[in-house]
């Protein structure tokens, strides 16, 4: 989870992801932030997130982010 | 019929009548005669094309969903970890070449009649066709089932308030309340009827003054300059976003009378503060489909992916993340260009949307430095002032590009801007063709569109102030409405040319 607090704060430095429950939501990461975010954990776990993965509630918080790339690690 | 006229008035009254007369069950097949009837009149051809699209993207996602069914059941049959893999491969491949053949099935149709000079362009076709497809995609992505009743996915596609000119409605989003049985209410139709009135008053009164302006340069052979261009660009600006947004009030508005909920397609656009902003507030439903279905696609496809990787060793890792969408974001808005029609000024016009969205992002940790060093506040009221008229100028000027007849004509319009000369308040009044009463009618109407637009982005509900009201003062406001669209309007255009929207 560090890893990728580091990782998202490395993507938009003037967020604090711990608190933020509605990043989608409430439209605090635009579309370019989505791919930046996704790049990185592709690359950081070796995953692959595809766009039936851009739903809100795979990346409206940190704990969600996390949910989603340690289910497609297992998958 | 015209969608400014009485018969489109008796056609939507008789429409509810028998909508509301008939048992609940049979309402959704009236709507759907209802739709028939209304392309038959409007278009005055037989929907041959609608008809094709409805028939192919409902057979498409049939498909796509049986065949994720069959390969679910063998799937359980497989033991090892591989074999379900292959299974799932094997699954996504015959997906993706039913939605292949799909896909080039009827964006071709539409691209060749779009790029065709001696062929119509159907009515509604840009609209219907891109609807029709992410709906498809929505189905192969597993985001719902595909609809199983021919005659009901017949009666979302050809939906007549949003067939014409959008919004790009999306299958979950309408069909929620489009299936559904709705009892009368006189609240929803008094409601409906005030959007309704709303948007035909910003139609036939703004949009159709500023139109006159604009015809008035576009079409003359003398040179205009300096002011005049300044005055073309206002014009076009505010005459497209009366026009638009007013046929959007008018769909909203029916739907609301019918109890059926269409997406919003503007949120305050002047109130953006870039251009990125701008078009998360007009057209929202274009941006989302093109953002969905093409954007989020291309920036996460392989080679996409892939470039941005091998930018990172070169050019470090803040550029590389945003190499993908930058891609991407290329791509769609060559698309979006072409989507408005094939010519040069519209593709320079998607590239400078491309220019100014791309750039602002990538020069992002620039302009923060510079704001630093001059010690800009940038949440100062006057610094978002500054961007909304920024942001207003560079759409006024795109749009002034795109509605040009050439791009050649669209570049010495351009040229013409800097060539400066003041000719007097009646000179212009004669060169316009407009009367004095007719700027005071125009500059009336402006400032009620930016009040009401002040009051949204103040998330004020205009419906509750309306309520409000003493009755009275409602009443008034109703019959001086009706009065002036009577009076000052420009009733009776024919639909397909009347509105700016339905000629893409």
């Amino acid at each position: 989870m560090e890893e990728l607090m580091q990782l998202l704060s490395d993507v938009r430095p003037d967020l604090d992801f711990t608190s933020e429950k509605k990043l989608i939501d409430d439209g605090v990461l635009d579309s370019f932030d989505i791919i930046a975010i996704v790049g990185e954990l592709n690359s950081l776990y070796g995953i692959e997130i595809n766009v039936e993965n851009l739903l809100p509630e795979n990346f409206n918080s940190a704990e969600a982010i996390y949910a989603l790339v340690c289910r497609l690690q297992e998958e | 019929m015209s969608l400014i006229s009485a018969e489109f008035l008796l056609f939507t009254a008789a429409l509810s009548a028998v909508y509301f007369l008939v048992p609940r069950k049979c309402q959704w097949a009236v709507m759907l005669a209802g739709n028939i009837i209304f392309y038959l009149l409007v278009g005055k051809v037989f929907p041959i094309f609608l008809i094709v699209t409805c028939i192919s993207a409902f057979c498409c996602a049939i498909m796509v969903d049986r065949v994720r069914e069959r390969f679910k059941k063998s799937r359980s049959e497989c033991h090892t970890r591989e074999e379900k893999q292959k299974n799932k491969e094997l699954c996504t491949r015959i997906q993706k070449c039913i939605m292949a053949a799909c896909f080039i099935f009827n964006f071709g149709i539409w691209a060749v009649l779009k790029c065709s000079h001696s062929l119509p362009l159907p009515l509604g076709i840009s609209f219907y066709t891109f609807t029709a497809m992410g709906y498809c995609i929505d189905v192969y992505r597993g985001k719902y089932q595909a609809e199983k009743n021919p005659a009901r996915f017949a009666l979302f596609l050809s939906f007549f308030p949003h067939m014409l000119q959008g919004p790009f409605s999306r299958y979950n989003s309408l069909t929620e309340t489009l299936y559904e049985a709705h009892g009368f209410s006189w609240s929803r139709i008094k409601e409906g009827g005030i959007r309704i009135l709303w948007g035909v008053f910003k139609k036939t009164v703004i949009a159709y003054r500023f139109g006159i302006i604009a015809d008035c340069i576009y079409g003359q052979k003398t040179e205009y300059e300096g002011i005049y261009i300044v005055i073309l660009m206002i014009a076009v600006t505010l005459q497209l976003y009366a026009d638009f947004s007013g046929y959007m009030d008018m769909a909203a508005g029916i739907c609301r009378i019918f109890g059926i909920r269409l997406e919003e397609n503007f949120r305050q656009p002047f109130f953006a503060r870039s251009i990125e902003e701008f078009w998360r507030r007009w057209h929202i439903t274009l941006g989302a489909w093109f953002r969905d279905y093409l954007f989020y696609p291309v920036s996460m496809g392989k080679g996409a992916q892939a470039l941005g990787r091998k930018c990172r060793k070169r050019f470090g890792n803040a550029l590389a993340r945003i190499v993908p969408s930058l891609i991407a974001l290329f791509i769609v808005w060559t698309a979006t260009g072409f989507w408005h029609g094939n010519a040069w000024n519209f593709r320079i016009w998607g590239w400078m949307n491309f220019f100014f969205i791309g750039s602002g992002i990538l020069l992002e940790p620039v302009y923060t430095k510079w704001k630093k060093l001059l010690h800009i506040n940038t949440e100062s009221r006057w610094w978002k002032v500054f961007q909304m008229c920024r942001t207003f100028w560079l759409f006024a000027y795109m749009e002034m590009f795109s509605s040009a007849c050439s791009a050649s004509a669209a570049i010495r319009l351009t040229v013409s801007l800097f060539h400066w000369s003041v000719p007097d308040g009646y000179a212009l009044l004669e060169t316009f063709g407009m009367e004095g009463y007719d700027v005071i009618v125009l500059l009336a109407g402006v400032i009620v569109m930016g009040i009401v637009d002040v009051m949204k982005e103040k998330k004020i509900v205009i419906q509750d102030v309306v309520d409000r009201m003493p009755v009275v003062i409602r009443y008034a406001g109703i019959v001086g409405l009706v009065y002036m669209v009577l009076l000052l309007g420009d009733i009776g255009t024919d639909a397909t040319k009347g509105f700016m929207y339905a000629q893409f």
